[in-house]
């Protein structure tokens, strides 16, 4: 498994997913309500990321309804868990 | 203020789901063969994952239409409120069928629904105001009602759109990735329906003021349409699906400009959000029902008890009238709750209801 993926990384790649300045993705920031990303974009951008780094979310996680910090650490768990 | 009591509600909901990855996998076969396999490999992954994170895990289906198909299932709805009622399809004044999914041009469906149901009398017709025409056909009983010229109203809805596709043969093509995104909106179609018998408000489930609001500029945002019709748009000249939409055209529409209608709606007949029992969103997808819900700052115990999204997908016009039949067959419903009803349709249209159950 590549070496874990630093939140910093993790901003970036989503800045390139959504096509966004990274400075406006804190770690706080919920993506949905706050930036006006629209939903279907952001669920492009986690398919996105489940396909380049090889995990998998819950749809229990809700990613989509939290904050970038809280989508991160769900990220940073399924790299670290091996699958199965 | 309108003048209206449900009499009787009714619902019939196919007992045959299809899970994501079955409706994916048929779609792929059907309109992606001109696919380039990578591109195949992430339409399907990608396509499963989507409706994963959006909250649907089946859609309703037929599993016989010759059993259930569109006609059985309206017959079925309304039958039921007609038995409820207490009443003969004799004693119906007017029927109005207001389904999306309606395969007939001529007759209309109400003409064959009349038939089906045994009517011997009374008037019927379709209207057509996409996902609204439920709460749409209550405005109009309304004025019925309250012009007495009608007293039973049965309002029907029969929704099922896999039974549509079936019958096209499963036209038109998907020729890139990009345009899977438009023309796969069906995904989250299921099938259902849903009757209402109408009567002049008694005091009882009663449904007090109906609002819209409608805006045709963004029209182009969602289509049902005969293939390769001709359209008033070039960039659909030759369009080979009978479906179209913008997903994200129409949840960024729905979600800035809803929020001031449902709030106008609110001030104009002095009601008060945080004094309504329940908010009711029809089920257009959870992405946006959970955008909508969280700038109107619908607090969770505010959100109406079912949700029939997850496992029926989006029953268009049905969404609404089958989630009230089972809330109240579920007894989650009580005497005097204050419910708002909203709405919405591509066209684009923005639609409220407030009842006192």
């Amino acid at each position: 498994m590549e070496n874990r993926i630093s939140f910093a990384q993790f901003q970036a790649l989503f800045a390139e997913y959504l096509g966004i300045e990274a400075s406006r993705l804190t770690p706080e920031v919920n993506l949905l309500l706050e930036l006006g990303i629209d939903s279907l974009s952001l669920v492009n951008a986690m398919i996105r990321l489940e396909r380049e780094y090889q995990i998998m979310f819950s749809p229990e996680d809700r990613v989509m309804t939290r904050t970038l910090g809280e989508a991160y650490e769900r990220f940073d768990y399924y790299r670290r868990t091996p699958p199965g | 203020m309108l003048n209206l009591s449900i009499r009787a509600l009714s619902y019939y909901i196919p007992k045959g789901r299809m899970t994501n990855g079955e409706i994916v996998d048929l779609f792929a076969e059907k309109y992606c063969r001109n696919l380039p396999l990578e591109d195949l490999e992430q339409f399907v992954y990608g396509s499963r994952r989507k409706l994963d994170f959006l909250e649907i895990k089946t859609r309703s289906c037929s599993v016989d239409y010759r059993e259930d198909s569109s006609v059985q299932m309206a017959v079925k709805a309304a039958q039921e409120a007609i038995g409820t009622a207490g009443i003969s399809a004799g004693e119906i004044d007017l029927l109005l069928f207001v389904g999306v999914c309606n395969p007939f041009r001529e007759p209309s469906y109400s003409i064959i629904l009349a038939h089906e149901l045994g009517m011997t009398r009374g008037n019927y017709y379709d209207i057509n105001d996409t996902c609204n025409g439920f709460l749409k056909a209550l405005e109009l009983s309304s004025l019925y009602i309250s012009t007495g010229k009608y007293r039973n109203i049965l309002v029907v809805t029969s929704e099922n759109p896999l039974e549509l596709l079936e019958a096209s043969g499963y036209t038109g093509t998907v020729n890139s990735l990009e345009e899977a995104d438009y023309k796969m909106n069906l995904l989250f179609a299921g099938a259902g329906a849903a009757a209402m018998l109408l009567t002049a408000d008694n005091g009882r489930k009663s449904i007090r003021y109906y609002g819209e609001q409608r805006n045709h500029e963004d029209w182009e945002l969602s289509l049902y349409v005969s293939p390769k019709i001709h359209m008033p748009a070039p960039r659909f000249e030759g369009l080979d699906f009978m479906s179209w939409a913008d997903g994200r055209g129409i949840a960024a529409n729905v979600i800035r400009d809803m929020p001031g209608f449902v709030y106008e709606f609110l001030e104009e007949h002095e009601l008060r959000k945080d004094s309504m029992d329940y908010i009711f969103s029809h089920q257009l997808g959870r992405n946006i029902t959970n955008s909508l819900l969280n700038k109107l700052e619908v607090k969770t115990d505010k959100v109406f008890p079912v949700n029939t999204f997850p496992e029926n997908g989006n029953m268009g016009s049905a969404n609404i009238p089958a989630g009230l039949a089972i809330a109240d067959e579920q007894g989650l419903l009580r005497e005097g709750d204050s419910i708002l009803l909203l709405g919405s349709a591509c066209g684009l249209t923005y639609g409220a209801a407030y009842l006192i159950w």
